[in-house]
């Protein structure tokens, strides 16, 4: 089963090709969670929890009231229509925040997550960047 | 079973009852379907021994039936036996022994095609059930999941509003993101320029101290420069 602390030691001495860097914070609470910063880009953390089936990777990319309110449904309609072909992560909504998520099996090991997370915080400045138009 | 997960994810956004952390199944649900998904694992449980029982007892019973049926066969050839010997009455007590066989094997039978009855039944029901189990179980994950979801985002929402980075827009972030980009790609270049820049002066150094380049800057020899011109003026 996937281990939390186990995974957030093997991510801070991780040192894999890409070359990235992961700052990994614990998250108090009763659900097992903790934040990733992934190489220095404190504003859009990465948040890891995890189920017995799957490891949930969320990175949060805007509040709702962030959104011009008359661009809502095309903004949305574009989410949708990315979400396929972006790689690895989704787009969801949680509360009234947008994230984008990526979730894969708690049997995935460590290079898959470094992979999973590193996607994850390339898409979500490509995301933002790409849908800044609809952003006040 | 009512609504499934996707159904009451979608009643909740057109109630438009999504406050954040709202919890879409309370716990108290949670542990009945685990009660329910339990039960049914018992019950599945009980069928699967219930089966290797009548097929215990169905097998048996067929060993019986081959038993008796050679019974009759063997029986059936000492009346012929008997028949050749002209032992009418031996032969009538022999076919009255067959009979008896056979009132035997009609019964082991009929108890037989009970058994195979009853094993078609259990399994069809054991199917159903597993079929049904698998489908709770999945449901109970996505609950779960969802619920887990909500938990650890309510964590990181808490968390996101003490850390202050929520105070920063989407768009501030990701300005912030790119002018470090910016920063360091620009220090990367500007450390590669110096690197080639030392690294060129101390190939210099090395050859004008070979006397590979002649060293043209000092007082001497801008004094040697206007000598031969002065020299070629005269």
């Amino acid at each position: 089963m996937f281990d939390i602390n186990i995974v957030r030691k093997l991510l801070e001495k991780y040192d894999g090709e890409q070359g990235l860097s992961f700052d990994v914070q614990e998250i108090p609470g009763e659900t097992p969670t903790f934040s990733v910063v992934v190489d220095g880009r404190e504003e859009l953390p990465i948040y890891i929890s995890s189920t017995n089936e799957e490891v949930l990777c969320i990175c949060h990319l805007f509040d709702e009231d962030e959104v011009k309110s008359e661009s809502v449904a095309e903004m949305n309609q574009a989410m949708l229509t990315m979400n396929v072909p972006m790689p690895l992560s989704s787009f969801g909504i949680i509360g009234s925040q947008y994230v984008v998520f990526g979730a894969m099996s708690a049997r995935s090991d460590i290079d898959e997550l470094a992979h999973e997370l590193g996607t994850l915080s390339g898409n979500s400045i490509d995301a933002i960047e790409a849908l800044s138009d609809y952003l006040k | 079973m009512g609504q499934n997960i996707f159904q009451k994810l979608v009643s909740l956004v057109k109630g438009s009852a999504t406050k954040a952390g709202e919890a879409i199944i309370d716990a108290n649900a949670i542990t009945i379907f685990e009660q329910e998904i339990k039960d049914g694992q018992s019950n599945l449980d009980k069928a699967k021994k219930d089966l290797t029982l009548v097929m215990a007892k169905s097998m048996e019973a067929a060993r019986k039936i081959s038993s008796l049926q050679a019974d009759v066969a063997k029986h059936e050839a000492y009346v012929e036996k008997a028949l050749n010997k002209d032992d009418e009455n031996l032969a009538m007590e022999i076919a009255g022994k067959i009979t008896e066989f056979e009132a035997d094997l009609q019964i082991h039978q009929g108890a037989k095609d009970q058994y195979d009855t009853h094993i078609k039944r259990l399994k069809s029901q054991i199917k159903d059930t597993q079929q049904g189990l698998d489908k709770m179980t999945r449901e109970l994950t996505m609950v779960k999941t969802t619920e887990s979801v909500q938990k650890a985002s309510q964590a990181i929402s808490s968390n996101y509003a003490s850390s202050g980075s929520k105070a920063l827009s989407a768009k501030e972030s990701l300005n912030r993101i790119k002018a470090r980009q910016q920063e360091t790609e620009d220090r990367l270049i500007a450390g590669e320029a110096l690197r080639t820049e030392f690294e060129g002066e101390s190939l210099e150094d090395k050859l004008r101290a070979n006397g590979i380049i002649e060293d043209n800057s000092g007082a001497s020899s801008v004094l040697d420069r206007i000598k031969a011109k002065k020299n070629k003026a005269q």
